[in-house]
């Protein structure tokens, strides 16, 4: 069967030119990415594993949605960031952001 | 390492018609495909071991394979010249019959 | 206050505020964080209505290096590291690496026997990967892609461009290049051979474009001018002096 990423040979339509400056926040997930990776703590290809295995309606979002869709669950699986913490963590910042005005 | 690389340069060589589960690097348009080796990359830890948390040795032998667009596309609009180049893995080739 | 300070990421996307109410998370049933102790289920929840799912991700990564960090997985100064490694990617390396190579026969020569080792000579580490450069000619015409993830030589060129991520390049330049080149507004000849190559594994690609005629007399500091990030992945040639 082929795979939902697996795009080569697909049907698509007309591709946009124009690039778009980089996100800080994605910055933020290739940064991290690459420390774990230069520590030796993960492979590009563990998250390219948790990249395709994405249901697709998470697999369809940009790139970068992707990564830190993947990386949260890899992360996770390997046992160095809980997903509960890192949902405690979240709710704590948007805890912040909404007590200011 | 396994051994010396199994293929020369200029060999023609079958991508596998296999459709394991899991991460695979050969993409799905080119398996079964037929090429000729265009260079031996080196060897490289294996992605697919690596995907899952191994560490993707012995490491395998990596070519580039050259094919026809015309034998990977069957409706392939373009002239009959052109080109398509992909990394194979040892372990996803066979040897094919040289084209006639 | 830091780049990635909540704060901060709160008001660069007020003004994304209020404008749909798509962000009901179709996906909730397979999200990482449904597990009813995050803040992902308080979205579809009203008293949090105004935080758009854009504003997720921006949480999300912080919430990772922020827990990374407190369990001692990596440091704040590993990860700042990289940051600052990003920011000093030199968006003109691609440029200077290929104008040595116009100016310069025997550096051109390394270049295409072996990339890695001759981007080495401007401080390129390629890491894991080895770089592969394929010459335009008057009888080739090199693209790169990437079908099943988004490869790219990011270690000379930095982190690809939307186009280059997008499904439709991923999906059609494998079987339609000459239809994908024309939207760049590159039109091949028939007579020339449309080499395309799936960055799939290992190696990675860099276009060494054809040098511009009329500028037999520039020097390479000129030259680098004329090299585009586009260039370099093949879909579009030099520009003209």
């Amino acid at each position: 069967m082929k795979r939902h990423h697996d795009l080569g040979g697909e049907p698509g339509g007309p591709i946009d030119p124009t690039a778009h400056p980089v996100e800080p926040w994605a910055k933020l997930i290739t940064a991290t990415v690459g420390a774990l990776r230069s520590r030796g703590l993960m492979t590009v290809d563990e998250l390219r594993r948790t990249i395709e295995d994405l249901p697709p309606e998470i697999y369809d979002q940009p790139y970068f949605e992707r990564w830190a869709e993947a990386l949260a669950i890899l992360l996770d699986e390997k046992g160095f960031a809980p997903s509960a913490d890192v949902g405690a963590s979240m709710e704590r910042m948007m805890a912040e952001m909404e007590a200011k005005p | 390492m396994s051994g010396a690389p199994s293929y020369a340069v200029g060999e023609p060589v079958r991508v596998i018609a296999a459709h394991p589960p899991g991460h695979r690097r050969t993409p799905f348009y080119i398996r079964g495909k037929e090429g000729v080796v265009e260079r031996y990359c080196g060897a490289f830890p294996n992605p697919e071991e690596r995907a899952y948390g191994f560490n993707g040795l012995p490491k395998r032998h990596l070519y580039r394979v050259r094919f026809r667009q015309m034998d990977v596309w069957p409706g392939y609009n373009g002239p009959t010249h052109d080109l398509l180049e992909l990394e194979i893995f040892e372990h996803w080739l066979t040897k094919a019959e040289p084209a006639a | 206050m830091s780049p990635h300070d909540p704060h901060d990421h709160d008001h660069g996307h007020s003004h994304h505020h209020h404008h749909e109410h798509d962000h009901a998370h179709t996906h909730d049933h397979a999200h990482p964080h449904d597990h009813g102790n995050g803040p992902v289920l308080k979205y579809s929840d009203d008293s949090v209505h105004d935080v758009r799912e854009s504003d997720l991700y921006p949480l999300l990564a912080e919430a990772l290096r922020a827990v990374l960090v407190e369990r001692g997985v990596v440091s704040a100064a590993d990860i700042r590291e990289h940051l600052e490694a990003l920011d000093k990617v030199d968006d003109g390396m691609g440029g200077k690496i290929v104008a040595r190579a116009w100016t310069d026969p025997a550096y051109k020569q390394r270049l295409l026997a072996n990339g890695s080792a001759a981007v080495a000579e401007f401080g390129i580490d390629m890491g894991e990967t080895q770089l592969i450069v394929v010459e335009n000619t008057d009888d080739v015409h090199n693209l790169v892609v990437c079908t099943l993830c988004s490869c790219y030589p990011r270690a000379i060129l930095g982190l690809p461009p939307d186009w280059y991520k997008s499904k439709s390049y991923r999906a059609r330049a494998v079987y339609e290049p000459r239809a994908v080149l024309r939207e760049f507004g590159t039109a091949v000849p028939e007579n020339v051979t449309v080499k395309v190559h799936d960055s799939n594994a290992d190696m990675r690609y860099l276009v060494l474009p054809k040098r511009p005629a009329g500028t037999d007399d520039w020097d390479a500091e000129r030259l680098t001018a004329l090299v585009s990030r586009d260039c370099l992945v093949g879909v579009v040639p030099a520009a003209a002096p």
